[in-house]
């Protein structure tokens, strides 16, 4: 268990502030898309949570904790000049991340199944704290924020699985995480 | 270097965590916009820098318009203004949109003059004061000086997807093309991960527990009460 959950080299380490920056590049390009989409003006980031949850997941399965939260961190904190959600973003991106890694230390992570059960826990916890982030910050409804957040779950679920399970196996493949 | 800068970040973060926690438990329009004037004002005094809040100027636009917009179509408060359909408007709607617009421009501006001002060192630093080991304190710095590097790397991959032939004009080929820019990217960052971390190893980076720096903290006596006297004023502000 400890061995699959945790990896403290410098490489690890590193890749968890290069990969961060990717994930910060990422969402600052998704999140501009959205803006433009009528989804998007109202306050559903569906382009957006999907990458959230593939790149949480993605750096959680290639450099594991205590990588998986610095990346998410560097994100969240990082995201205060393109965000005004980055306060629920600090706790999200912890959680989501957390979430992967608990379902990556117990499976192979090399079926379907596996993926869409740490993208089911990543998406959903994620975008919970998220959707309390839009009450308390923005100011909305509560049952605006819930019915947002669950469209937002629904879109982004199976996608973010779809572009996981994929990117990490061609990352795998290309032989450049070993 | 300004006066701020200078100053102890353990000063600088918790003057920022209390304008923070001070918006987010607040619910008053008047003291979100306080607090905004505050941040503003402070830097004007103390830097005459407002560069870093100009970038903030379309996010907060877009995001106002965006909270307008969704108040208007769905609070529930107040006494019904204007009917058409099923849309009507409450007059609770705008108040709520104020506070929702203030309290997010608030947040947002504490939180950029904080990252603006402290330069990584001094963020390492103080992470290593609270005992965090310099392996991931250091990892602060990496950040900043990977942060422009990767945002130039990202840039010419998309200029040189465009160049060759792939439309960005419409929405749609926006998100066609968001996978072709990103994925090289992603594969380029993690093999510069090995590269980077086989030459860190190499100059020793965490070969040893500890290891000395430059520059050290030391919170003056004045930060000191500054602190103190900040907290107080938070503390009655807020809970009395």
């Amino acid at each position: 268990m400890n061995k699959k959950f945790f990896r403290t080299d410098t490489k690890a380490l590193v890749g968890s502030i290069i990969l961060g920056i990717v994930f910060l590049i990422a969402s600052q390009a998704s999140g501009f898309i959205d803006n433009l989409l009528p989804t998007g003006k109202a306050g559903m980031y569906l382009i957006n949570g999907t990458v959230w949850a593939s790149f949480t997941a993605l750096i959680v399965l290639l450099y594991k904790q205590p990588a998986g939260l610095i990346a998410a961190e560097v994100e969240a904190f990082t995201s205060v000049f393109y965000s005004p959600l980055w306060v629920a973003f600090i706790f999200a991106n912890a959680v989501g991340s957390l979430a992967v890694s608990f379902v990556a230390a117990r499976y192979s992570m090399e079926k379907w199944s596996h993926h869409i059960l740490a993208m089911f826990f990543c998406n959903v916890l994620g975008n919970a704290i998220a959707g309390v982030g839009l009450v308390t910050i923005f100011q909305l409804p509560v049952s605006v924020a819930i019915v947002e957040t669950l469209i937002t779950i629904a879109v982004a679920w199976p996608l973010s699985t779809i572009v996981t399970k994929l990117v990490y196996d061609s990352i795998k493949n290309s032989g450049l995480a070993r | 270097m300004t006066w701020v800068e200078e100053l102890d970040p353990r000063t600088k973060l918790a003057w920022c965590l209390c304008l923070i926690l001070s918006a987010l438990l607040s619910n008053v329009v008047m003291v979100e916009v306080g607090i905004l004037i505050l941040v503003i004002a402070t830097d004007c005094f103390f830097s005459r820098d407002l560069k870093s809040y100009r970038i903030l100027l379309p996010v907060i636009l877009v995001v106002a318009s965006q909270i307008l917009i969704i108040q208007l179509l769905f609070c529930r408060e107040g006494v019904p203004l204007w009917q058409w359909g099923v849309i009507s408007v409450y007059s609770g709607a705008t108040p709520a949109a104020a506070l929702g617009i203030s309290r997010t421009a608030a947040v947002t501006f504490a939180a950029v003059q904080f990252m603006t001002r402290t330069p990584a060192m001094d963020v390492a630093l103080m992470l290593v004061s609270w005992r965090i080991p310099y392996r991931y304190a250091m990892l602060t710095i990496v950040a900043k000086r990977f942060l422009p590097l990767m945002q130039r790397e990202y840039r010419a991959i998309s200029e040189s997807q465009s160049i060759r032939g792939i439309p960005t004009d419409g929405i749609k080929d926006k998100i066609k093309s968001l996978p072709l820019a990103l994925m090289p990217l992603l594969f380029r960052a993690v093999r510069r991960t090995s590269d980077i971390a086989l030459s860190m190893e190499l100059k020793g980076y965490g070969r040893s527990n500890q290891r000395t720096f430059e520059k050290q903290l030391c919170l003056k006596n004045r930060e000191k009460i500054g602190m103190l006297l900040l907290f107080s004023v938070f503390i009655a502000a807020n809970f009395i």
